[in-house]
């Protein structure tokens, strides 16, 4: 009779064991929850942010060469985010007599804050004067 | 019922472990919830950073692209030329980002570029694409992290389309205008000879408006198009094989900046003063008349550059290759006796123009016309292209009378560096040298020319005592000056009689009259165009060591240590002579225009913006 005894016993030591691993482990990934949360909404939002400043280096492209600093890029918001632009300008090269502007470096920087914290993503490219057909 | 039996009873002996089992199971489960969660997160970055890198790579491709155009136009479309030539870039703030254009083959075999601007007939380029005629095929690899992406651009840039464009009326008579290709070179005679297959079209156009802005007269043959703003009259005996297009949308008229680039050059130009002869000007230098020019003869160019303040008559012919700026009129009496394929002029005058012989067989002119006056030819063979751009008040008109007009689209390929040169007078001597791009090395390769000279004279108002500057004496960096300084100067005018042989070697000219070449260089190596130099951005050279890597500061050392060694040399400039070539080489780096180069052709052709781009998109 003493196996069967032990066997009954080792029921209630199992359970318990096994509820507290159990709750251990629901602790663990509830605990996760909110941080998968976090890390997937951040990775969208950068997912977004790299799409617009992509979008709008393309449309600074698009423009006539010498319109590209005058290209309108207004605020958007997304999912209660809102996205800023920010063009900027830079490397002219110019060549000639008299001088014309041939070149310059694009940069389209999206910012975003999202509690209380700034994020940035830039895309960057090198326009260049020229007929395309 | 006893224990046993309660113990035997098959549900609660199953019942026996469920416990375990159960949170074993809900264990799996939930690992197998947390790794999708994390492996979905993950994957979710990993996506975001992928898409970003991907699209950082492919615009880093595409600004390698647009730098290689730039450096396309700024190296005068050399650049791809030599098939080392590479270019690569960077995003600072984009860690592991790279973006490459190479013209060599064996660096990127399935995404190289490939140069053909220099023939009609299409090439073979990267993965079997075929590159047509006049165009660069540029292949850009962007990487970013493990992301790539390939971009590509065919730039294209066809000839100046025109046989002769005016911003003013064009009236012709008996003119016969037509095209030829290049690597065919119309060799003279009668142009109406030339086979059908190598002719090609050649247009005429007038931007001016108004009744007959374009007027053909009698006996005119045009193989191209006769185009205006304004009206274009043709008389019935002659014949357009293209289009006659009145009323047209104004063509971009070129325009070059005469003033400004005489400005930019005359600074080292030796004089030339007018003659009842020939004139024949400093090989591959540049010459200058302060108060116009008159020539006799002919005027032979040499391969050199004529500034001219006033005007220019030249009572015979124009030989040879060369550039002459004109601020005045221009009035060539004669034409050559025949066409060769390495004679190449290039005008630009700021007022009228007038060529004119005896007749137009056996008479040319072979080059490139640019006039802001007004044009007129008469009795001639025109080999080249003319643009009439009216300023100042003139309208620009042309006139052409008795005169067969042969479009070629070959250029003056003419390359004069400027010089930047300083100079030490220590009442026996002086010297000057001057770094450009080496055309055969790679980027960073220069030329260096060195030129010594002693004996016992002075430059023109500086002070014999100090080591010359800019601000103590006005002619140090015109070295030119110094051989009239040093033919004027009695006895010494034999060992400088040489000047023009001396260009692109380190000579040692003494006043006995030896020419000294250097030492020959190392095995393996050559001087024949001057000393090659490889140089570090920075440009700065260890002269005390003589490091290998700036072999240029080793050879000028070894050169001016021989001076003084030999006695010539006064020991206290010595250390004043490394000085100055250590700011000279900085200085030359600092001031990037230190390099002129002259291609009228490219100028026509780049600024009426024909120059596309024929292909821009991703490379498969």
């Amino acid at each position: 009779m003493i196996p069967t005894r032990r066997k009954a016993g080792l029921s209630l030591v199992e359970t318990v064991v096994a509820a507290a691993v159990l709750s251990l482990i629901v602790i663990f990934v509830v605990g996760m929850i909110p941080s998968f949360k976090m890390s997937n909404r951040r990775a969208n939002m950068e997912l977004q942010g790299g799409m617009l400043a992509q979008s709008a280096l393309d449309r600074l492209r698009a423009a006539a060469f010498d319109e590209a600093a005058s290209v309108p890029l207004d605020d958007v918001v997304i999912d209660g985010i809102t996205y800023k632009y920010r063009a900027t300008i830079s490397d002219v090269v110019s060549h000639g007599t008299p001088p014309t502007e041939i070149a310059h470096t694009v940069r389209v920087e999206v910012t975003w804050k999202w509690r209380d914290l700034d994020y940035r993503v830039f895309r960057e490219s090198v326009f260049c004067r020229l007929l395309r057909s | 019922m006893t224990h046993d039996r309660l113990m035997n009873v098959p549900g609660r002996r199953g019942a026996r472990g469920w416990a375990l089992g159960t949170t074993l199971a809900c264990m799996v489960a939930l690992c197998v919830v947390l790794f999708a969660a994390v492996s979905a997160g993950i994957s979710h970055m990993r996506l975001v950073s992928a898409s970003s890198n991907s699209q950082h790579a492919t615009n880093l491709a595409e600004a390698a692209l647009a730098k290689a155009v730039v450096r396309l136009v700024e190296s005068d479309y050399t650049f791809g030329k030599n098939g080392t030539d590479r270019l690569e870039i960077s995003v600072s703030d984009l860690p592991g980002s790279s973006a490459v254009v190479t013209f060599d083959e064996t660096e990127s075999p399935d995404a190289h570029s490939t140069f053909n601007l220099e023939e009609d007939g299409q090439k073979i380029g990267a993965r079997s694409h075929n590159v047509p005629g006049r165009s660069v095929h540029l292949v850009a690899r962007g990487k970013v992290g493990s992301s790539e992406s390939l971009m590509e651009c065919v730039y294209h840039k066809p000839p100046f389309p025109d046989g002769l464009a005016a911003s003013g009326p064009i009236e012709a008579k008996a003119l016969y205008l037509a095209g030829v290709r290049r690597g065919q070179a119309y060799s003279g005679g009668d142009p109406e000879a030339i086979p059908p297959e190598d002719l090609m079209p050649a247009n005429l156009f007038s931007n001016a408006a108004g009744p007959e802005a374009a007027k053909i007269g009698e006996n005119c043959r045009i193989i191209g198009s006769a185009g205006a703003v304004g009206t274009v009259s043709v008389h019935p005996s002659s014949t357009i094989q293209g289009e006659v297009l009145p009323n047209s949308e104004p063509r971009a008229i070129p325009e070059i900046d005469i003033h400004d680039r005489i400005e930019a050059l005359k600074s080292n130009a030796v004089d030339v003063p007018s003659s009842g002869g020939d004139v024949t000007l400093e090989p591959d230098w540049f010459g200058k008349a302060t108060s116009g020019l008159t020539v006799g003869g002919n005027l032979k160019l040499n391969g050199s550059a004529l500034l001219v303040t006033g005007d220019l008559r030249v009572a015979g012919a124009i030989e040879g290759t060369g550039v002459i700026l004109v601020e005045g009129e221009v009035e060539i009496g004669d034409g050559r006796s025949n066409v060769t394929s390495s004679d190449q002029v290039a005008i630009a005058c700021t007022k009228d123009f007038s060529l004119r012989a005896t007749a137009p067989e056996g008479n040319y002119f072979q080059g490139l016309v640019y006039c802001e006056g007004n044009f007129e030819a008469k009795d001639i063979t025109v080999v080249g292209a003319t643009v009439v751009n009216g300023k100042n008040g003139a309208v620009g008109s042309a006139k052409l009378d008795n005169v067969r007009f042969v479009q070629s689209p070959g250029g003056v390929q003419l390359e004069l560096s400027k010089v930047v040169a300083k100079g030490a007078n220590a009442n026996n001597w002086a010297w000057s040298f001057t770094l450009k791009p080496d055309p055969n090395g790679e980027q960073g390769d220069f030329l260096c020319d060195a030129r010594a000279y002693q004996g016992d004279f002075e430059i023109s108002g500086c002070d014999p005592d100090h080591v010359h500057t800019p601000a103590n004496c006005p002619n140090v960096e015109k070295p030119l000056v110094w051989k009239n300084d040093v033919l004027s100067s009695g006895d010494n005018s034999d060992g400088f009689g040489s000047w023009s042989s001396v260009t692109g070697e380190t000579h040692l000219v003494t006043n006995t009259g030896i020419d000294t070449v250097l030492p020959p260089p190392a095995p393996g190596t050559a001087y024949p165009n001057g000393i090659p130099v490889k140089m570090s951005q920075d440009g700065r050279l260890d002269l005390i060591t003589g490091d290998q890597t700036t072999p240029l500061g080793t050879e000028l050392f070894k050169f001016f240590t021989t001076l003084q060694e030999r006695g010539d040399t006064p020991g206290d400039s010595h250390d004043g002579v490394r000085e100055m070539l250590e700011d000279k080489v900085e200085a030359t780096f600092q001031n990037a225009s230190y390099q002129v180069t002259f291609n009228v052709n490219t100028l026509l052709g780049e600024s009426i913006g024909s120059s596309r781009a024929l292909v821009w998109k991703p490379f498969r």
